[in-house]
């Protein structure tokens, strides 16, 4: 009787976990479809902006800009990363393909030259931690839908440490949206921006070399076009990130739960077939009881 | 032919592959591209992009700022701010020109007057075509 009961109170708790999961997975779609949305629109642009001042920093000859000039960038050794991550768990294998991604990426630039880290997202920052990387800053309270102001922080201490020479690239790395089953991470050159390192880092955005722009004219000077662009590109591929791990996150967390819902399901069919199968059992010793008895008694 | 492409941080405003002529608004003043124009990069002023097409009517966009980039034949437009002149939204500019002018009328100290001002101008120059489209 008392193995019965057992089976029964598992059922009653396989069911709830269901429920639960199911609801998750509901809430995630939802919001997956928004963030989906979010991340695609902005890309585009993200990717057009980056063209552009891939293409016009081939011009070398630009003078008192400290973004391209490229006696900046070079005999400056140290990588500063920003990884974008998950803010919370639940969310399949995305965290951890994403930590090893990184480690890994750490340990190849760590031959070269330093690293520092900054994060955006919890759940990659306390792997992180845990093994020891130098992270020097955390923006997790980053909204899923940042405003130049949420953004400008982080900008800021890259921009600074770039002027300064503390570090010579910048690069970002994020789970990037594929689709609902699929989120990969990738980096992407932040600075400088210099169609080598772009080649260097396998950059996700797929920027071409487009010959550069020796015959442009510039009006009113190349100079100008830069501080009007820079501002606008460090901002768009910055909040473009944030927008697409967002969107990873819900879609992996929505297929997680879908996944955890299904495996409930089957584990109440087992258990429902365990639970019949010793009611069977149970009913056929106690009918052997009874006519053992009747025997004994005849 | 053009092709011509008008793209904002929130989405892609334009993608014509049938553009005969473009007339927009740099910094220093009315540009107007037409097929086999010399490669150009400039800064995008505020006012509003007239696009010519091969075969179809095209109303006018609103940009603010932002950068042009011409080149073989294609021109590119990363707009900060543009909306097409069918979609501005009357009431909303309306509202948000009250809301500016109320503001510089107050003055109130912890604010920038000039972006303010600027505000107020691009409202007042929204209203102003989508008067004229209408």
């Amino acid at each position: 009787m008392s193995e019965l009961r057992q089976i029964k109170r598992r059922i009653k708790s396989v069911d709830n976990i269901s429920k639960v999961t199911h609801a998750m997975q509901l809430v995630a779609a939802s919001r997956m479809r928004r963030a989906q949305d979010n991340a695609m629109r902005g890309k585009s642009y993200t990717h057009k902006i980056k063209e552009m001042m891939v293409r016009l920093s081939a011009n070398k000859n630009v003078k008192g800009n400290a973004f391209i000039e490229p006696e900046y960038a070079d005999n400056v050794s140290g990588t500063m990363l920003v990884v974008f991550s998950p803010e919370r768990g639940l969310a399949g294998a995305l965290p951890g393909n994403l930590t090893r991604y990184v480690l890994k990426l750490i340990e190849s630039i760590e031959k070269d030259g330093s690293v520092s880290v900054i994060t955006v997202g919890k759940k990659v920052r306390d792997l992180l931690a845990r093994r020891g990387v130098n992270i020097i800053a955390d923006f997790s309270d980053m909204p899923e839908q940042p405003t130049t102001a949420d953004v400008r922080p982080l900008l800021k201490l890259v921009e600074e440490g770039y002027t300064a020479r503390e570090f010579g690239e910048v690069l970002i790395v994020l789970p990037q949206f594929v689709n609902a089953m699929t989120q990969i991470p990738v980096t992407r050159v932040l600075l400088p921006l210099d169609l080598d390192a772009v080649l260097k880092y396998d950059d996700s955005l797929n920027v071409e070399d487009s010959g550069g722009a020796a015959d442009f004219i510039f009006e009113p000077n190349i100079e100008s076009i830069f501080a009007e662009l820079i501002p606008g590109y460090l901002e768009t591929q910055i909040y473009q990130a944030r927008l697409e791990t967002v969107a990873s996150e819900y879609s992996a967390r929505m297929v997680a739960m879908k996944n955890a819902t299904t495996n409930a399901k089957d584990v109440r069919s087992y258990l429902s077939l365990e639970y019949n199968k010793s009611r069977q059992a149970q009913i056929t010793r106690e009918l052997a009881e009874i006519s053992a008895g009747r025997m004994g008694k005849g | 032919m053009l092709t011509l492409t008008i793209t904002t941080v929130e989405r892609e405003i334009l993608n014509l592959n049938d553009v005969t002529k473009v007339t927009l608004p740099t910094v220093d003043g009315q540009i107007t591209v037409l097929p086999g124009h010399a490669s150009l990069m400039s800064a995008l002023g505020m006012g509003e992009v007239y696009v010519t097409r091969e075969n179809e009517k095209q109303h006018p966009v609103f940009v603010d700022g932002g950068i042009i980039q011409i080149d073989k034949d294609h021109v590119e437009l990363l707009a900060n701010m543009a909306e097409r002149a069918e979609e501005i939204d009357a009431a909303k500019v309306e509202e948000a020109k009250r809301r500016a002018e109320k503001l510089l009328e107050e003055k109130p100290i912890d604010i920038d007057l000039a972006k303010v001002e600027a505000s107020l101008q691009r409202e007042i120059a929204k209203l102003r075509l989508k008067e004229k489209i209408s």
